[in-house]
């Protein structure tokens, strides 16, 4: 009895620094639409600074250390206002997925950053002064700072709740939650507005990392690491609500908590599986209303024949893919099978996402399970290369559309947020079923014999896979199924008047997208001799969307050239330099910010223009 | 050939509309008139099962379709067009009715055979009878407003309808244009021997193509006869008057 109070008293501090971190987000989600990847980094970099100050300042006295964290909440505000200033607000026009590879660019510039300035090791900050103790909660020693903690999170929410009912500057902010264009037609400064917003918003963000010092260790993996549960809590609480959020924090946090004691094993799928019921049963999450959707205004292009010199461009780079094993250079044999896994990769999210409309999160969890379809029927039952690779696509095929009769009903930022939950929830079984899966260590040595991974046989295999893939894809885009899954993305009630079987349609392009995807994991299973969490992992899924935008959403070429140009980049990249990430991500900045319509539609439109 | 039989539909407080039943005949056009927010849309939306009925009955060539989806009753032979025009802005007007002739033969379950190849003969008639030849590779979603408004029509023809229903055809078009656009759907409708019901803001429209006229007024049919009748109805002159 007595460990169980403790225990739900642990759990409600958690969630006090997990609301934090999520009423951020939910806020700046609410009145600007962005959902901000980089908030994870916003939550890293207040306990980095938090670090740093409490380091420089005189040590021992509690209002200077209580000084230093509120200082490190309001620098990580003014960082979030400047980012808000020069990169934010010149796509808030593009699609709501620009704005997302945007801030995954973010996140990748402040891993670097963030690595050049406090160095890879972690860091321990001074605990609070004068609250180092225990005390004592039904003979058992609770830490008073954790009792702090719990009361900071009803403090906050308080305050927010204040601000946000009681002020103008609140009730700009719940009408831009609520209708967005309404503010604009109102006359209100928005671009002031999403400033002090996004300020607000990574300033709490910043608290609830400066908050974590006594606590824990501070490392460079704390934004990723926060970045999914927060996503969890904010859409179980519902997007833009802020006692949403609380309530949702301590629903996730008891959960972690009593999940512990009970089934250590499953803590981390239960708290996603909780999110993938709560979406499916109320779908604008417990406490969130549905929004008006500004009507999407963004022209999409017709499918037609590739301009001239694209078709050259793929000309040429099948000749180039063909005698690329013959140049004698295992690296770029290597470099070659991991560009057509991703080229198949890359063309089924673009399947759901272009012409189905439909943006998930969670691709590599399909990719994943092709990979580890591979690897367990290998180490299971010594499976030969025939049987696992026709294994992958299957399991990936039937998880596709289990995935899609979950969450057709969902549409937006909703249904990507349950594909996110439904990668975590295989992603978590990958690395808690340690008996099965071997957990983080993964599972080694897949090798079919005679087709070693460098092997000329292996990447020719690879190739015509791949190659013979992603064709059919294109093939079935072209088809009339292809055409009215895009019929249901443009116009849905139309769709349904002249006769479509919209859900239907939909759950075959989840099906179709997992056959393919699966095919790629099993490949890359193959092609790197061993299977890991990471395959599943969110940077995986962020991966795929990168290459899916960078190469452009509206044409079938794009996934294509997005495919090679990112897995190039990234392999230049790995090699010249330490500080990868930091280019990548300036990389990814830079394009966004050019190319709102991707690379291939960038050539498109400048070809049409001539 | 559509009839419907005691509709009522209650949003909330509002009672959008009341008991309404109305029959119209295969190869008869009748158009349904009323004030802003009389019911027509929500009449329509209950007619091609955008929006089920809290009381009554729908039948469609004589068979009971209430509560039937709008996939359901569009292979049984209703076509509609929205009043906020909705057409695939991403393809072009040909492959906007090759879509929709693909859906009517139960030919989208074809993952191989392209598209481009499907229908193309059955498209570009539909694409003339609308008078869109000249637009057939034009994406639909560059379209003057009244060309699509021709599209709206010509996929509203789309397999050999027996009901086809209307909502403002030619609204936002210039006056000119209305009347070619009406008399080509009432053509293209009598030559199918097809029901025709249409709701419309121009009285000179309404009175000179429809061979019957109902008038919807806060969600009641309050009268319904011939284009004279109606014209010389206190009842009907009252209504309009009324709401200035």
């Amino acid at each position: 009895m007595e460990a169980l109070v403790v225990q739900a008293l642990t759990g409600l501090a958690s969630a006090s620094s997990l609301f934090l971190v999520a009423s951020g987000l939910s806020l700046i989600f609410g009145v600007t639409r962005v959902v901000n990847f980089a908030h994870g980094s916003f939550y890293m970099l207040g306990a980095y600074i938090a670090v740093t100050l409490t380091g420089v300042l005189p040590r021992g006295d509690p209002v200077v250390w209580w000084l230093a964290i509120v200082g490190a909440s309001v620098a990580v505000g003014v960082i979030g206002a400047g980012i808000e200033m020069t990169v934010l607000r010149r796509i808030y026009r593009a699609p709501e997925l620009f704005q997302l590879l945007a801030t995954f660019g973010i996140v990748l510039v402040i891993q670097d950053l963030a690595l050049m300035t406090w160095g890879p090791q972690d860091l321990l900050g001074p605990r609070a002064p004068g609250l180092r103790g225990a005390v004592d909660v039904l003979g058992q020693p609770f830490p008073v700072y954790d009792l702090v903690l719990i009361a900071i999170g009803p403090i906050v929410l308080l305050g927010l709740w204040i601000v946000v009912q009681r002020t103008r500057f609140g009730m700009l902010v719940r009408a831009a939650t609520h209708d967005r264009q309404m503010v604009a037609a109102l006359g209100v400064d928005q671009r002031l507005l999403f400033t002090a917003v996004f300020a607000l918003g990574s300033c709490l963000a910043g608290l609830g990392g400066a908050l974590q010092l006594p606590r824990e260790a501070v490392a460079l993996h704390m934004d990723l690491a926060i970045i999914a549960e927060v996503f969890v809590v904010v859409v179980v609480g519902g997007l833009g609500s802020v006692p949403g959020a609380y309530l949702a924090a301590l629903l996730i946090s008891q959960l972690h908590a009593f999940g512990i004691l009970v089934l250590p094993e499953i803590t981390l799928v239960l708290i996603f599986l909780v999110m993938a019921v709560v979406l499916v049963v109320k779908p604008h999450g417990l406490l969130g209303r549905p929004t008006v959707h500004a009507a999407a205004a963004a022209p999409t292009m017709v499918l037609g024949p590739a301009p001239r010199p694209l078709r050259l461009a793929a000309l040429a780079a099948l000749g180039v893919a063909l005698v690329l094993p013959w140049l004698g250079s295992d690296h770029l044999t290597v470099l070659g099978v991991d560009m057509a896994v991703f080229v198949l990769f890359a063309a089924s999210l673009h399947l759901l996402m272009g012409p189905g409309g439909i943006v998930s999160f969670g691709h590599a969890g399909l990719f994943g399970v092709g990979a580890y379809a591979v690897a367990l029927s290998v180490k299971l039952w010594a499976a030969p290369m025939a049987l696992s690779l026709s294994l992958a696509p299957i399991a990936a095929g039937l998880a596709g559309v289990l995935f899609g009769v979950l969450c057709a009903h969902l549409s937006g930022v909703y249904l990507a947020m349950l594909s996110l939950a439904f990668a975590q929830i295989l992603w978590s079984t990958s690395v808690q079923w340690v008996a099965l899966t071997g957990g983080d260590n993964g599972i080694l040595g897949v090798r079919a014999s005679g087709f070693a991974p460098a092997s000329m046989a292996f990447y020719y295999l690879t190739l015509i896979l791949c190659l013979a893939a992603t064709l059919l894809l294109r093939r079935a885009i072209l088809a009339p199924w292809g055409y009215a899954l895009r019929a249901a993305r443009d116009a849905p009630k139309r769709a349904a008047a002249i006769g479509i079987p919209i859900v239907q349609i939909q759950w075959a392009a989840f099906g179709l997208a997992g056959l393919a995807a699966g095919l790629a994991g099993g490949l890359f299973a193959y092609g790197k001799g061993s299977v890991f969490p990471t395959y599943l992992s969110i940077p995986k899924s962020v991966d795929a969307l990168l290459i899916v935008l960078l190469g452009g959403v509206a044409t079938l070429s794009g996934p294509i050239v997005g495919a090679i140009v990112f897995v190039g980049l990234e392999d230049v990249l790995t090699r010249a330099t330490e500080l990868w990430r930091l280019v990548l991500g300036l990389t990814i900045l830079a394009l966004v910010l050019a190319f709102p319509d991707g690379i291939a539609g960038a050539v498109a439109k400048a070809t049409r223009r001539a | 050939m559509l009839e419907a039989i005691g509709l009522a539909k209650r949003f909330g407080g509002v009672e959008a509309v009341v008991d309404v039943s109305l029959h119209v005949a295969a190869g008869e056009v009748l158009a349904l008139i009323g004030p802003n927010g009389a019911g027509k849309t929500t009449l329509f939306n209950l007619l091609a099962g955008q929006v089920t009925p809290d009381r009554g009955r729908v039948h469609l060539a004589g068979q009971d379709v209430t509560g039937w989806t709008p996939r359901a009753l569009a292979h049984h032979g209703l076509a509609r067009s929205f009043q906020i025009p909705d057409v695939f802005r991403s393809m072009t007007v040909r492959e906007n009715l090759q879509v929709a002739l693909a859906s009517h033969a139960d030919r989208l379950w074809r993952f191989w055979s392209p598209l481009a190849t499907t229908a193309v003969a059955e498209a570009d008639c539909l694409l003339a009878t609308a008078e869109l030849g000249h637009l057939a590779d034009q994406a639909a979603g560059v379209l003057a407003y009244g060309d699509v408004k021709r599209l709206e029509l010509a996929l509203a023809l789309v397999g050999e309808p027996r009901v086809v229903l209307l909502d403002e055809p030619t609204a936002g078009t210039a006056p000119a244009e209305r009347a070619g656009l009406m008399r080509t759907a009432i053509a293209a409708a009598r030559a199918r021997d097809a029901a025709l019901l249409f709701t419309e803001h121009d009285m000179d429209v309404v009175f000179e193509h429809a061979d019957r006229v109902a008038v919807l007024d806060a969600g009641r049919i309050i009268a319904s006869g011939t284009p004279e009748a109606i014209r010389a109805d206190p009842v009907v002159q009252r209504a309009y008057l009324g709401h200035g």
